[in-house]
């Protein structure tokens, strides 16, 4: 419950923190934090001092305290065939693997502790946190064979049983960014689609067609987006209008 | 207890390389099928004591990108990896216009992490440790190789050219394993002449 309300209150704090940054134009947030930024799609990612890295079923953990000299603490088995991604929440990393939502709490970050699974078909992708939902995106086309291609809520108010929300059908999602209740996800060939989660009901309000979205990175007002054919960058002020700005081609 | 945890993962290893290699050579009975002449497949990516990452760590002028892969964001620079080749890094300071900065070399990389200037970038079995503090300068500083038996990681399923609806193959081709070129460490797709090797899906 203490956990919970921590959650709470520091979900708060972001949300007032956005609405800061919000005010500026098509700016970064975080210039001055000393670490940086991934996608959903990542198996590497920072939580403090500690870089966690994904390896096949193997979870390897440095303590960066020295960022030059980083040391390996611990090493432990996810117990699952294929971990395709980590996402980093509050005390807890989040996997998206073969078969579904892995959880494991890092109040020690050296050890982390297996909480729970939540298992769906045989299909992966990645997952995004904010507040008590989990959102996961299962698509064919991934190392797990055919599956479906849908968009998952899921209830983690209780972490040690993670709970099926609600489902919405999809073309081929991969990456996905969350912010404020404003879930960007990455459709395949169907684009960017902007939906707006709000009560766990999700509603698409924008999409950006003409790309083939793979992850996405929100940063400030402005979201990153891998496709295909490119990166393109958009200004998210207002989420229902997004305002090209560049593209790297490639 | 460092011990027994080591020989358990070791036990746990073992147990996965086999249940691999059984699933490798099960792909192989199967001789009545026709084998096609030419197949987009996979080859692997071997690793062995031969190869040191830390001497192919080096900068070069900002370059074309070929195929993207995971993005990173740090201080006002856009990191994009090309798969397997290295990261190419932009001056995103105005998200309208980033600017080519450089491209830096990384074997067998596909994701990285920034923190204090320091990159931590994985190559083949193991973490690089790149200081990226002047990026005109960028010094390799330790190749530090993962704490653990390896596994040989399981085949993409699907190519990645996007053409998935429906197109879905029954068998994944790939070149089989000769272990005398070291261990491996993943799987590149490419075109392959009569393949011996292949997994249903």
């Amino acid at each position: 419950m203490k956990n919970l309300i921590l959650i709470l209150v520091s979900v708060f704090f972001m949300i007032s923190c956005q609405k800061e940054s919000s005010v500026s134009n098509a700016s970064s947030d975080f210039t001055t934090s000393n670490t940086g930024k991934n996608g959903s799609m990542a198996k590497y990612t920072f939580s403090g001092n500690y870089l966690y890295v994904v390896e096949g079923v193997f979870l390897h953990i440095y303590d960066a305290s020295n960022a030059q000299k980083p040391v390996q603490v611990n090493t432990i088995n996810l117990n699952n065939p294929a971990v395709e991604t980590i996402f980093p929440y509050g005390e807890n990393l989040f996997f998206g693997t073969q078969n579904g939502l892995l959880i494991y709490t890092i109040k020690n970050p050296e050890v982390p502790e297996y909480v729970s699974t939540y298992t769906h078909v045989v299909s992966c992708d990645p997952v995004v946190v904010e507040g008590t939902t989990a959102y996961v995106t299962l698509s064919t086309g991934t190392a797990c064979g055919r599956g479906i291609n849908q968009l998952e809520l899921i209830d983690i108010s209780n972490l040690s049983n993670p709970r099926i929300i609600r489902t919405f059908p999809l073309n081929n999602p991969k990456g996905m960014a969350i912010d404020n209740g404003v879930l960007y996800v990455c459709d395949g060939n169907q684009g960017l689609k902007v939906f707006n989660v709000k009560n766990n009901n999700p509603v698409i309000i924008n999409t950006i067609e003409g790309i083939q979205a793979i992850d996405v990175i929100k940063n400030g007002n402005v979201l990153t987006v891998t496709a295909i054919n490119g990166i393109f960058q958009y200004d998210c002020t207002n989420p229902a209008n997004l305002i090209f700005l560049s593209k790297i081609s490639n | 207890m460092n011990s027994h945890l080591n020989k358990w993962f070791g036990f746990l290893n073992n147990y996965i390389l086999l249940f691999f290699v059984v699933s490798i050579i099960s792909c192989n009975d199967n001789g009545y099928d026709s084998v096609p002449d030419a197949v987009e497949g996979y080859v692997p990516i071997y690793f062995n004591e031969n190869i040191n990452p830390l001497d192919s760590v080096y900068r070069t002028s900002s370059r074309q990108i070929r195929e993207n892969g995971n993005i990173y964001l740090y201080k006002q620079y856009l990191f994009i990896n090309e798969k397997a080749v290295g990261v190419h890094v932009f001056d995103n300071s105005n998200p309208s216009t980033p600017v080519p900065v450089c491209f830096i070399n990384i074997p067998n990389n596909y994701d990285i992490s920034i923190k204090n200037g320091i990159m931590y970038a994985n190559s083949y079995i193991g973490l690089l440790v790149i200081d990226i503090n002047d990026l005109n300068n960028i010094k390799p500083l330790d190749y530090m190789k993962y704490h653990i038996n390896h596994v040989v990681p399981p085949l993409p399923a699907v190519r990645n050219n996007w053409n998935w609806s429906g197109n879905v193959s029954e068998k994944i081709y790939f070149e089989c394993i000769d272990n005398s070129k070291g261990i491996v460490v993943g799987w590149q797709a490419k075109i392959i002449y009569k393949p011996k090797c292949y997994k249903k899906i």
